[in-house]
């Protein structure tokens, strides 16, 4: 029993990691599809494309700063359940949200290849979705100092 | 190419403003075609048969009813897309609307087969053929200015009614689709109503006129009045 909570304690760690890396990959994957599309249908402005379809990487980013925050504090018995509950949720808040955020951008690039003076102000879906990564990030953060 | 290519082919494919103010297709055919072909295999012969099925300009001058009938069913049966098979009744639907509206402006009775048109409502529009508006006035809001078109002999009107209704409902049907296949086939349909306005042509139109009437009258062609009047 005991080693199945310490398992489990290091699934909390690693988390949000693997799954923000499941989720960034996902995102990338879908806005990148859309820039290299964007690209058959205009002559320039190829750069901003492929610039913003990295958006959706910030997430694996996010979740390696929480693990290395998280297994400081150190996989014990005691440690485990509280590692695990954070660490778990947080990596599919990750995953989820640079999943939508891909499709947030590559609507972005398709309103913006075919009127390019919107491309700032059809980023802010996308942006706002930034936005509930790093909520789940930050209090991530705060609330694993409580843990030990 | 992949599977899921829809993001690539759909962002790579231009906007399509309007129908009435476009003066060209916004993509070549040749070009539409071969950006079509970043579609997995199975989905492009999907996109061929709707498309066939959709377009009188795919079918010979030759049409068996009973044919065209009996393909729209097979095609709507192969499709496992409910929008796609929604998408498919309410345009075989207007078809048979117009072609029932056209009988009874003819003056001509109810069909007397059931199985007689396509879509989804040819029975009760058969059951309700006293009606002016084949008892579908609410369901299809255009029919009433279709009947007056018709009463008053009002060709292009009556063409514009139609293509805007078609252009209208693939308009709010892409609301609900933008990355996936039924995006394609909405962007296609669109495309090819666009291709349709943009081809009308007066004088091309004349010249098919005068090349029909003169197949019609066969060795009497001659009797025919020359000129740009005729």
């Amino acid at each position: 029993m005991e080693q199945l909570i310490i398992a489990l304690g290091w699934v909390g760690v690693f988390a949000p990691v693997a799954l923000g890396a499941v989720g960034s990959a996902i995102g990338c994957s879908v806005a990148g599809q859309a820039a290299c599309g964007a690209m058959l249908d205009v002559e320039s402005g190829y750069g901003k494309f492929v610039g913003v379809s990295a958006m959706p990487s910030s997430q694996v980013i996010y979740g390696i700063v929480i693990m290395f925050t998280l297994s400081a504090l150190g996989v014990s018995e005691a440690t485990s359940a509280g590692l695990f509950g954070i660490g778990l949720l947080t990596g599919v808040a990750l995953m989820y949200s640079a999943i939508y955020q891909g499709q947030a951008v590559a609507a972005s690039i398709n309103a913006s290849k075919n009127k390019p003076e919107v491309f700032g102000l059809s980023i802010a879906p996308a942006a706002i979705v930034e936005g509930f990564a790093v909520f789940a990030f930050v209090f991530a953060l705060v609330l694993g100092q409580a843990i030990v | 190419m992949a599977e899921n290519a829809y993001y690539t082919l759909l962002t790579s494919l231009p906007h399509i403003d309007s129908l009435f103010n476009s003066r060209i297709t916004p993509i070549s055919r040749f070009q539409l075609d071969k950006r079509l072909s970043m579609l997995s295999t199975a989905d492009q012969q999907r996109l061929v048969k709707i498309e066939s099925l959709l377009h009188w300009d795919q079918l010979d001058d030759e049409v068996e009813e009973k044919a065209l009938i009996h393909q729209a069913e097979r095609t709507r049966a192969e499709l496992d897309s409910q929008a796609l098979n929604d998408l498919i009744d309410w345009r075989l639907d207007m078809r048979t609307i117009v072609a029932a509206l056209r009988r009874k402006h003819a003056g001509q009775p109810a069909p007397t087969e059931p199985k007689w048109s396509y879509g989804s409502r040819y029975e009760y529009i058969r059951n309700h053929w006293g009606s002016a508006t084949l008892g579908l006035g609410s369901a299809f809001p255009w029919i009433p200015k279709v009947v007056e078109c018709l009463r008053n002999g009002e060709c292009i009107a009556l063409e514009k009614i139609l293509l805007q209704a078609v252009w209208d409902h693939l308009s709010h049907m892409a609301m609900k689709h933008s990355h996936d296949f039924e995006a394609v086939v909405i962007y296609v349909l669109r495309w090819n109503l666009v291709a349709r306005w943009t081809a009308y042509d007066t004088e091309k139109a004349r010249v098919r006129f005068r090349s029909l009437v003169e197949t019609s009258l066969g060795e009497f062609r001659d009797q025919l009045p020359t000129g740009p009047e005729a």
